[in-house]
């Protein structure tokens, strides 16, 4: 093993300044263990490219393997292209969920993306994407779409999200007795409803 | 991965090893051990389920001595190999 082929080694794994004491010599076959290990888990779907150039039989038998795709990306005429992005998309499992406020629309212009390899897809995983202190503060989650029984179902921060879901995430309005800051302020008003019915203060003496 | 459909079907296999080779473990997820470094008391070896895929608690014990780890507690909740248990010990660094 030179030590041209130690430096383009390390700098494969992002080590660009390092020294390196050869205490036997080393061989080339085990070139990864002395440095660092990589390991990373990740999803991969097999795209098989020019089955124009195959029999039908042969795309046939590919199509059949898991997560395979045959495609034929030769620009006049691509085949399969849309079910390579459907495929993608199908890997990446990402649930989009909606919020809302309170009596409005829900927001249909920016989902929150959640998947299962970042957080999770339930509801505690929605919560820290908002607030960091958001799952303490949930009372319950307003949960429509495919995940829902009915509409909307009451759901805690157990409860797991489908695509396109819409969520309106209430608070509990607890009290904390102000000693870390919060609860010092009202978060509901215990004024009359009507305008009519509140008491009218004397006016400033001046 | 892209492949070519009209070139042998070994190809995938062959990248696949390669890909691996390099820590890059496809369509699989962590192995399901726990692993915890002590300061002292020996190896504390667990598995709840059976392990059929040649790793053992001798074994475990020899491979965490080369990383020169005496001490530690290790429970496998999972039927896995030895080389899942290295990628565990040598932890995820990207």
């Amino acid at each position: 093993m030179s030590s041209k082929g130690i430096g383009g080694r390390f700098f494969f794994f992002s080590f660009f300044s390092s020294s390196f004491l050869s205490a036997s010599s080393l061989s080339d076959a085990h070139p990864t263990t002395p440095t660092i290990s990589l390991s990373s888990y990740i999803k991969c779907i097999y795209v098989y490219n020019k089955i124009d150039v195959c029999s039908i039989e042969e795309v046939d038998a590919l199509a059949r393997l898991p997560r395979s795709i045959p495609v034929s990306a030769r620009e006049p005429g691509a085949l399969n292209m849309d079910r390579l992005l459907e495929a993608v998309w199908d890997a990446m499992a990402l649930v989009r969920v909606y919020t809302k406020k309170a009596g409005g629309r829900p927001d249909f212009s920016e989902p929150v993306v959640l998947s299962a390899d970042r957080g999770g897809t339930k509801v505690r995983a929605l919560c820290d994407h908002v607030h960091r202190a958001m799952a303490g503060d949930l009372a319950h989650a307003l949960v429509w779409g495919a995940s829902a029984k009915h509409y909307p179902q009451r759901a805690g921060l157990a409860h797991g999200l489908a695509d396109e879901d819409v969520v309106q995430l209430v608070k509990s309005k607890v009290a904390t007795g102000g000693d870390d800051g919060r609860g010092r302020f009202k978060t509901a008003s215990s004024k009359p409803a009507r305008i009519g019915d509140r008491e009218k203060k004397a006016a400033l003496r001046t | 991965m892209v492949l070519d459909a009209s070139r042998p079907a070994a190809h995938k296999a062959i990248l696949t090893a390669e890909l691996e080779a390099v820590g890059m473990r496809l369509n699989r997820r962590k192995p399901d051990i726990y692993y915890k470094k002590k300061k002292a008391g020996g190896v504390a070896f667990n598995a709840t389920v059976p392990l059929t895929r040649g790793l053992d608690e001798r074994l475990a014990i020899r491979i965490l001595a080369e990383y020169k780890v005496h001490n530690a507690e290790l429970l496998i909740r999972e039927d896995c190999t030895a080389d899942d248990l290295i990628d565990v010990i040598e932890g995820n660094r990207r």
